[in-house]
C-alpha cells in the first residue's frame, strides 16, 4: 500500500515539476517580467449581464470581440481593495487606447450579498468600460480557476490569451502601460 | 510542446494533432483547440492549532491542484485533479496508540487523490449543454446557489447534466445531478466525504425588449438529502427521506427612468418533508427579497428588504455544515466578516447611499441596516433579536499620471443586537445581547516601480457567553512593499482575545514573545512571469468564527509556514 502511495505521489510531483519548468520562462527569473511574452489558450465566448447601476447596460458578449479587438478582462470584487486601485489604472489606459479598439471588461465576482454594490462601486471609481457580474461564478471558474482577485487576462487581436496576472499594485503601472501599448499596437 | 502533445494524445485518442508553439492544435471536427494548465502547489507545515485534538498538530503536507482545459470554438473540456498528502502518508496510522473504541474521528489526516471537477461543455450559439460539474445560481441565490465561498472554504458544484438557452428575450435552464462539494477542506485539511444529495431544477425568464427591459422569471427545484449527519458525513440522520421543494418567481427592471432606477423582487415558497420512523413531517417557509436602486450622476441610493421565514435550502433549518446549504439569500448586512445568526428566519432591510465627487477622486457612503432574527425557526423574527448596524466610508481613489499617486479608504461603524423578549431573569427585553464597533483604514502610496500599502483594522465586541458579558478585540495591521511586478513583501501582525483558552495556551509557549493574543507573520512573493509566482508565508494567523453571506464556520489557529507555487501554461 505504501508503495502505491509513493508511486502516485512521485507521479504527481513529476507532473507538477514539469508544469513548473514549462511555466517558468528560461533565463528571466528575477528580472523584469515581459508584459506580453507568454501565449496561452483562448477565452470561452461567454455572455454576462451588466452590473446594475454600473457604467454599462444590457449584456457583454465576448464572442463579439474575440479575434477582432485586443481585450483586457479584469476579475474584481467590491471587497477587494487592490481591485479598487487596478480599475482606475485600466480606465486611464482605456481612455488612451479605446480609439485603437481596446476593449476592457471588468467581471465582478461579488456574491449575492454584495452584487448590488458592484455597479455603484465602479461608477464611484470613474469607470466607463463594461462592468458585468458573474453571480454563479461559472465564467470565473473557467477563466480564473484559482479565483484570484484582482486577476487580469490580456487577449490579443487574434483571440489568444497573452498574459495572466494575479494581484495588482501601483508599482506595476509602468510595466502594464508598456504591455498594453504592445497589445494594442501588435 | 511536450505536455500539450501528451494531453492532446490522451484526450483526442487517435486524432492527428498538429501542435503549435502556442499550445494550440487543429483537431478533426473541432477546429483550432488550445490547451491551458494552472498548477497550484502548496507545501505547508502546521504546528499547534490549539484545539482539543492533538492528532492534527505538528505535521507537514503537500497539496497539488491541476486545472486543465481544452478550448475549441464551441467545445470546452475541463478537469481538475486534487491531491493531498500529509506526511502521515508515510505512516500506517498516526493514532495507533488510541485505545480500542476511542473516538478516531480526530485522526482525520489522510492522503487523497481524485478528479475533483470534470466538465464537458458545448456552446453552439445561444445554447450551453454541459455534462459534469457546474456552478448554478437561481435568481439572487435564495432558491439555489452552487458556488464558491472562499472565506469559508466552501466550493460546491452540481455534478450532472445541464442545458441552458440564453436568447435575447428568453432564457431557460434545466439541471439535474448530485451535489459535489470540494472534498479537501482547505481550512482544516480534512478529507470530506461527498454527500449524495440529489438536485433537480429548472428556471425560465422572459425579457421585454428595450426600453422597458423588464424580466420575469420563474424557477423550481427539489433536493433529496442523503440520510447522513452533516457533522461527520457518515452517521445516519435520525430522519429518513428528507427532501426540500422550492418554487419561486422574480421580476427585474434594471433600467427604468432612463436608466436611473433599477428594481428587483423575488419570492420563494419552501416545503421541507421528512420521515421520522413512520411519521411524515412537513414544514413550510418563505423567502422574499426586494431592492430598489436609484442611480443619479453622483449619487446612488440602494434600498433592500428581506423576509426569510424558516427558509434555508438544507436538510434542516439549523444546518451547521456550510457545504450542505444549497441556498445563499442576501443578508443585507455589512460586507465584512461578521458573525450572523438565524439566517433562515430574518426580516428587515437596509439603506445605502453612495456619493462620488465625480470627476474628482473622492467619495463617501452612508449605510444602515435594521432587521430582526429568531434562531427558533417557528417563531417570528420580531420575537427574537433586533439588529441595527450603521457604517460609513470615505475614499479617495488612485489618480494615475503623476510622479506620486495615493489612495485612502477609511471605514467605521457600530452594530447592536437587542433582545426583543425576556430571555431569563437576568436578560430581558431591551437588553443588549451583542455589540460591536469597528474601523478600518487602508492607505496606498505609489511612485514609479515602488509602492507601499498600509492596512489597519480593529473590532471591539461584547457578547453574552453563558451568564456573563464578555468583551474582546479582533484586529490587525499589515505593511506591504512592492517593487515593480516581481517582488511583494508583507509584514503582518494580528491580535485577538476572542478565545481566552487559546490566548492562555499560546502565552505558555516561549516563542510567542509578544504574548498569547498576538500573531506576527511575514510573506514574500516573487513573480517570475505575470502568470507564475512563488509565495512564502511564515508566522501565525488567529482562528475564530468567520462568516460570509450569513453562513459561519469556526476556523483553527495557524502556526507554521506555507510555500505556494502557481504556474500557468
Amino acid at each position: 500500500m505504501r508503495h502505491v502511495r509513493l508511486t502516485i505521489l512521485s507521479t504527481l510531483l513529476a507532473l507538477g515539476a514539469l508544469a513548473a519548468s514549462l511555466a517558468l520562462p528560461p533565463g528571466e527569473a528575477g528580472g523584469p517580467a515581459p508584459a506580453a511574452a507568454r501565449v496561452g489558450g483562448r477565452p470561452p465566448p461567454f455572455t454576462l449581464p451588466a452590473a446594475t447601476g454600473g457604467p454599462s447596460s444590457g449584456t457583454f458578449r465576448m464572442a463579439d470581440h474575440i479575434g477582432t479587438h485586443p481585450i483586457v478582462i479584469l476579475f474584481w470584487a467590491t471587497w477587494c481593495q487592490p481591485c479598487q486601485q487596478e480599475l482606475p489604472f485600466y480606465e486611464s489606459l482605456y481612455q488612451r487606447y479605446r480609439g485603437q479598439g481596446l476593449q476592457v471588461v471588468a467581471i465582478s465576482m461579488d456574491s449575492q450579498a454584495s452584487v448590488m454594490r458592484a455597479g455603484p462601486a465602479a461608477r464611484r471609481l470613474g469607470i466607463t468600460f463594461d462592468v458585468v457580474t458573474d453571480l454563479d461564478t461559472r465564467v470565473t471558474t473557467q477563466l480564473n480557476p484559482r479565483r484570484g482577485a484582482p486577476f487580469s487576462i490580456w487577449v490579443d487581436r487574434t483571440g489568444r490569451i497573452v498574459r495572466e496576472r494575479e494581484g495588482f499594485s501601483p508599482a506595476e503601472q509602468n510595466a502594464i502601460a508598456e504591455g498594453v501599448a504592445r497589445l494594442v499596437g501588435g | 510542446m511536450g505536455i500539450a502533445a501528451l494531453v492532446v494524445s490522451a484526450v483526442g485518442g487517435g486524432a492527428v494533432a498538429r501542435a503549435q508553439d502556442d499550445l494550440s492544435f487543429e483537431l478533426p471536427g473541432l477546429g483550432r483547440t488550445t490547451f491551458t494548465l494552472t498548477n497550484t502547489t502548496i507545501a505547508r507545515y502546521r504546528g499547534a492549532n490549539y484545539d482539543a485534538n492533538l492528532f492534527d498538530d505538528d505535521f507537514g503536507s503537500l497539496y497539488e491542484r491541476l486545472d486543465f482545459a481544452l478550448q475549441a470554438d464551441e467545445l470546452r473540456a475541463e478537469a481538475r485533479v486534487d491531491f493531498f498528502a500529509p506526511h502521515t502518508v508515510f505512516e500506517e496510522s498516526r493514532c495507533a496508540d488510541l485505545p480500542l473504541g476511542a473516538d478516531d474521528s480526530r485522526c482525520y489526516l489522510d492522503w487523497d487523490l481524485r478528479p475533483e471537477r470534470l466538465t464537458l461543455r458545448w456552446e453552439p450559439r445561444d445554447w450551453t449543454i454541459e455534462a459534469g460539474d457546474t456552478q448554478i445560481v437561481f435568481g439572487r441565490g435564495l432558491a439555489l446557489a452552487f458556488r464558491k465561498v472562499d472565506l469559508l472554504g466552501v466550493d460546491n458544484a452540481l455534478r450532472g447534466g445541464h442545458v441552458r438557452y440564453s436568447g435575447s428575450n428568453f432564457r431557460f435552464g434545466l439541471h439535474g445531478g448530485v451535489a459535489n462539494p470540494q472534498n479537501i477542506d482547505p481550512i482544516d485539511l480534512r478529507v470530506i466525504r461527498e454527500p449524495e444529495d440529489v438536485v433537480v431544477g429548472g428556471n425560465m425568464a422572459v425579457t421585454a425588449p428595450a426600453p422597458m427591459s423588464l424580466t420575469l422569471g420563474v424557477h423550481a427545484l427539489r433536493v433529496w438529502f442523503e440520510n447522513v449527519d452533516s457533522n461527520d458525513g457518515v452517521s445516519p440522520s435520525r430522519y429518513q427521506d428528507r427532501a426540500v421543494d422550492v418554487a419561486g418567481w422574480s421580476v427585474e427592471a434594471p433600467a427604468l427612468a432612463d436608466g436611473q432606477l433599477a428594481l428587483y423582487f423575488e419570492a420563494n415558497g419552501l416545503r421541507r418533508t421528512r420521515l421520522l420512523v413512520d411519521e411524515a413531517q412537513t414544514e413550510t417557509g418563505r423567502g422574499v427579497y426586494g431592492s430598489a436602486q436609484l442611480q443619479l450622476t453622483n449619487l446612488t441610493l440602494l434600498i433592500e428588504w428581506k423576509d426569510y421565514t424558516n427558509f434555508l435550502v438544507a436538510a434542516e433549518t439549523t444546518e451547521g455544515s456550510p457545504r450542505r446549504i444549497y441556498s445563499a439569500a442576501p443578508p443585507v448586512e455589512f460586507d465584512g466578516p461578521q458573525r450572523l445568526r438565524g439566517i433562515g428566519n430574518q426580516r428587515g432591510g437596509a439603506v445605502r447611499m453612495d456619493y462620488a465627487f465625480l470627476p474628482g477622486p473622492w467619495s463617501f457612503s452612508l449605510n444602515s441596516a435594521l432587521y430582526a432574527f429568531n434562531e427558533e425557526s417557528d417563531h417570528d423574527p420580531f420575537d427574537g433579536i433586533l439588529v441595527t448596524h450603521s457604517w460609513a466610508t470615505l475614499s479617495k481613489r488612485q489618480e494615475y499620471g503623476g510622479d506620486l499617486n495615493w489612495s485612502i479608504d477609511v471605514q467605521a461603524g457600530a452594530r447592536f443586537e437587542v433582545l426583543l423578549h425576556d430571555f431569563d431573569d437576568r436578560f430581558q427585553a431591551g437588553d443588549i445581547d451583542r455589540w460591536m464597533i469597528h474601523g478600518r483604514i487602508d492607505i496606498t502610496v505609489g511612485s514609479g516601480d515602488h509602492s507601499f500599502d498600509l492596512v489597519v483594522d480593529q473590532r471591539h465586541e461584547r457578547e453574552i457567553r453563558g451568564v456573563d458579558a464578555v468583551e474582546f478585540q479582533i484586529g490587525g495591521a499589515s505593511l506591504t512593499y512592492t517593487f515593480g511586478v516581481p517582488l511583494a513583501l508583507s509584514l503582518g501582525l494580528r491580535w485577538t482575545d476572542f478565545q481566552p483558552g487559546v490566548v492562555a495556551l499560546r502565552g505558555m509557549r516561549e516563542y510567542n514573545i509578544l504574548g498569547g493574543d498576538f500573531y506576527p507573520s511575514i510573506e514574500i512573493r516573487w513573480t517570475f512571469d505575470p502568470g507564475t509566482y512563488i509565495t512564502l508565508f511564515a508566522g501565525q494567523t488567529p482562528g475564530g468564527q468567520l462568516c460570509s453571506g450569513g453562513v459561519c464556520r469556526d476556523v483553527p489557529t495557524f502556526e507554521g509556514f506555507q510555500l505556494t507555487f502557481v504556474g500557468r501554461l
